[in-house]
C-alpha cells in the first residue's frame, strides 16, 4: 500500500517536472523583445497595515522609477495602522509634493479592501498593486510595460527576490523563489499562471474593474484575482527580467504563518473555481495546473513524510531500540555486518526514479540561477539548505494545512 | 464588458510525448529492478548449493562418526557444522532483506532450501551430541519478519552473544510464518509454538522475548565449563 502510494508519487513528479522541461526545450525563457512606444498612465495602490518600518523606503523607491512622475499616481491606504503608518506616510507626502501621491485612511477590512478602496480612486490605465515591504527597481516600470501590447493581456509580473538575506530561512527562500519565478515562466507560456504577487503585479486596470475588483473575503485575494483573470480567458505574463525585492519572514514561525495562508488560501480558491479543476475548456490550466495545486499537497506529504518516515526514520528507530537491548555494545555486530555486506542489498529500483528527480530537479535550480544571474558557487550553503531541508518545511505546512481545514479552521489575513 | 480572448488549447502532443518519457524512465526503473532480482536470485542459489554440498559431506561424517567417534573428528564435524550454519543464517537474513523489497515470489524456494538447511543441521547436531562429548549450546530461534518488533531485538540479542559465544553457542533460526515447509510446524507442534520471537534452549522452550540477562542466564546455566561472558 505504502509502496503503491510512493510509486504513485514518484511518477506524478516525475511527469511533472519533465512536462515542464518540454516546455523550456520548445519555447526558452526569454520574452519577445518589445519596445516602449509611449508613457501610459498608471496607479500604484499600496496598501499598508503596520508598516511604519517599511513605507518610507517603499514610497521612496516608487518615487525614484524611471518613468515621466506625473503619468504616475501613488495610493496609499492605510488600513486602520495601529503604529506610525499613517503619520509617516503623510510626511512622505509632504516633503514630496511633485508626485501625485494620494493618501487614503480606513478602518481595518483587510487586504482586499483597502485594494478595492484604492482601485475605487486609480485613474491610469494601469493599475500595480504594490506590498509595503517591498522596494522595486528603477527600470522595473519601463521593462513591464511592453508586455501589455498584445491586449489580451490583463497582468504582468515581474521576479521578485528576497531583500536583507539576513537568516538562512531567508536564504533558502531566495533560493525558492529564484526557481519558483523561473518555473512560473514557463508557465506563463501556457498561460497557466494562477497568482499575481503583491509586490508589483501590473494590471490592466478596465478589466480588474469589470472583473468587480478584489474579494475582500479571500485569505489570498492576490491569487484569487489571478483565477479570476484566468476564468475570463485572459493572459498573465511573467516576466523575469525586472528587479523587485520583497520582505521574506525571518524564521521558521513567521515562514510557517504566511505559507499556511498561502496554501490555505490556495487550496480553497480551487475549491472556490471547482468547475474549472479538469475543466477541458481550461486548457492546460484546468487539467494541469490547477488540479496540480491539490496533487503538489499529496506529492509533499507523501514523498517527504511517508518516504522519508518508511525508508529512514522508522528503520532508524528500529536499530535504536535493537541496539538498546545490547547496551550499544555494537562493535562486534559491525564487523559481521560488514562481512555479509553485499552491494546486492541496496534497491536499485525505485532508486533510479529518485535519482532521476533528483538530476532533473538540479537541471532545474541550475537553469533558474543562470537566468537569474546570480552564480550558484555563491550560494552553495543556501542550496544545499534548500534541497535538504525546504522540503521538509513545505511537507510540514501542508500538514498543518490539512490538520487546519479538517479542524474548520481558517484565519483572517 | 469583460472577455478575453485567449484560445485555451490542452497540448496534447506534450502531454503524450512527457508520458512516453516518464514511462521510459519507470521502464529503466522495472528493468533495473528485475535484473537485481535475477542477481540476487543466482547468488543465492550458489550458496544454496554449496550449502547442499556441505550437508552432504556433514552426513557422511555423521555416519562415520556412528561407527568411530572420537575427539579429532568430532572436532572436524562441529568446525564445519558451525561455519555452514554461519552461512546459510547470512544468506537467509539476506533472502529476509530481498523480500522486503519486493515481495516477489521468487525468493519463497530459496528460502525453503535454507530454513530446510537450518532444520538439517539442527538434527545433525543433536544426533551429533549423542556421539560426541561437547559443551555447546543450541538455540531454535522462531522469528517472523511481519509486525514483530521484538524478533529484531531477540535477534541482534542472539547475534551478539553469538559474537560474544563464538562457537560454543549453535543457533538455528526459523521463520515461523514459512507455511510453505510443513516440518516448520511439526517443529512448531511439538515445542508448543504459538508466537514470536520464542526460542527452544536445548530443550527448554522460552515463549517471549528474552533480553540479554536473562538470555545470557539461561545459556550460561547449561555449560560445564563456563565461558568468560558467563563470570561477568
Amino acid at each position: 500500500m505504502i509502496k503503491t502510494i510512493i510509486m504513485i508519487a514518484y511518477f506524478i513528479s516525475l511527469y511533472f517536472i519533465t512536462f515542464w522541461l518540454l516546455v523550456l526545450i520548445e519555447k526558452g525563457v526569454k520574452p519577445k523583445k518589445v519596445k516602449l512606444s509611449s508613457f501610459p498612465t498608471v496607479s500604484i495602490c499600496v496598501p499598508a497595515y503596520n508598516e511604519e518600518k517599511n513605507i518610507a523606503e517603499t514610497l521612496h523607491s516608487l518615487t525614484s522609477l524611471d518613468y515621466p512622475s506625473e503619468k504616475v499616481q501613488i495610493i496609499v491606504i492605510n488600513d486602520g495602522s495601529k503604529d506610525r503608518t499613517l503619520e509617516i506616510a503623510q510626511k512622505f507626502i509632504e516633503e514630496n509634493p511633485e508626485y501625485n501621491i494620494i493618501l487614503l485612511d480606513q478602518k481595518n477590512k483587510g487586504k482586499g479592501a483597502a485594494m478595492n478602496n484604492g482601485l475605487k480612486h486609480a485613474t491610469g490605465e494601469f493599475f500595480i498593486s504594490m506590498d509595503a515591504d517591498s522596494i522595486v527597481g528603477k527600470k522595473t516600470l519601463k521593462e513591464l510595460l511592453p508586455h501589455f501590447n498584445n491586449k489580451n493581456v490583463a497582468a504582468v509580473l515581474p521576479m521578485i527576490r528576497v531583500q536583507h538575506k539576513s537568516t538562512i530561512m531567508r536564504k533558502i527562500q531566495h533560493c525558492e523563489y529564484l526557481i519558483n519565478f523561473f518555473y512560473k515562466r514557463l508557465m506563463s507560456h501556457l498561460n497557466c499562471v494562477h497568482v499575481t504577487p503583491g509586490p508589483f503585479s501590473i494590471y490592466r486596470r478596465k478589466v480588474i474593474a469589470d472583473l468587480g475588483g478584489y474579494d475582500e473575503n479571500n485569505l489570498v485575494e492576490d491569487l484569487e484575482i489571478a483565477v479570476r483573470i484566468q476564468k475570463e480567458n485572459y493572459e498573465i505574463v511573467q516576466v523575469l527580467e525586472t528587479s523587485v525585492y520583497t520582505k521574506a519572514p525571518a524564521n521558521f514561525i513567521q515562514f510557517y504563518k504566511q505559507r499556511n495562508r498561502w496554501y490555505k488560501g490556495s487550496l480553497l480558491n480551487v475549491f472556490k473555481y471547482r468547475r474549472m479543476v479538469f475543466n477541458k475548456s481550461y486548457g492546460d490550466l484546468g487539467v494541469l495546473q490547477l488540479p496540480m495545486i491539490l496533487i503538489s499537497a499529496f506529492i509533499s506529504i507523501t514523498l517527504f513524510f511517508i518516504f522519508f518516515f518508511w525508508m529512514f526514520i522508522r528503520p532508524l528507530i528500529l536499530k535504536i531500540y535493537d541496539l538498546s537491548q545490547i547496551n550499544f555494545d555494537f562493535m562486534p555486530l559491525v564487523t559481521k555486518g560488514i562481512k555479509n555486506y553485499s552491494i546486492l542489498n541496496l534497491n536499485m529500483g525505485p532508486m533510479v526514479y529518485g535519482l532521476i528527480i533528483l538530476i532533473l530537479g538540479l537541471i532545474f535550480l541550475v537553469l533558474a540561477y543562470r537566468h537569474s544571474g546570480e552564480k550558484i558557487r555563491h550560494n552553495k550553503k543556501p542550496i544545499f539548505f534548500y534541497i535538504t531541508l525546504y522540503p521538509f518545511m513545505i511537507a510540514i505546512i501542508w500538514l498543518g494545512v490539512i490538520f487546519d481545514l479538517l479542524r474548520g479552521k481558517i484565519q483572517r489575513w | 464588458m469583460v472577455n478575453g480572448t485567449y484560445e485555451r488549447k490542452i497540448s496534447t502532443k506534450r502531454f503524450l510525448l512527457t508520458f512516453v518519457l516518464v514511462s521510459f524512465v519507470f521502464l529503466i526503473g522495472i528493468s533495473v529492478g528485475h535484473f537485481l532480482t535475477s542477481e540476487r536470485t543466482s547468488y543465492l542459489e550458489d550458496i544454496a548449493y554449496k550449502q547442499k554440498l556441505d550437508y552432504e559431506s556433514l552426513q557422511l561424517q555423521s555416519l562415520y562418526l556412528d561407527i568411530n567417534a572420537n575427539n579429532a573428528s568430532c572436532l572436524i564435524f562441529s568446525n564445519i557444522l558451525e561455519t555452514s550454519l554461519e552461512d546459510v543464517g547470512a544468506a537467509q537474513a539476506k533472502v529476509d532483506l530481498y523480500i522486503q523489497d519486493s515481495n516477489k515470489e521468487s525468493y519463497t524456494e530459496i528460502k525453503r532450501d535454507y530454513i530446510l538447511a537450518q532444520i538439517r543441521y539442527w538434527l545433525l547436531n543433536k544426533k551429533m551430541e549423542s556421539n560426541c562429548r561437547s559443551d555447546k549450546v543450541s538455540v531454535l530461534y522462531f522469528y517472523s519478519n511481519d509486525d514483530c518488533i521484538e524478533c529484531g531485538a531477540q535477534g541482534t540479542i542472539l547475534t551478539y552473544l553469538k559474537e560474544m559465544l563464538k562457537d560454543k553457542l549453535l543457533v538455528f533460526s526459523l521463520d515461523s510464518d514459512f507455511g510453505d515447509e510443513p516440518v516448520v510446524n511439526i517443529i512448531k507442534k511439538s515445542y508448543n509454538i504459538t508466537q514470536v520471537p520464542s526460542m527452544v534452549i536445548e530443550d527448554k522452550t522460552f515463549g517471549q522475548l528474552l533480553n540479554k540477562e536473562e538470555l545470557t542466564k539461561e545459556i550460561c546455566s547449561l555449560y560445564e565449563d563456563k565461558p568468560e561472558l558467563c563470570n561477568q
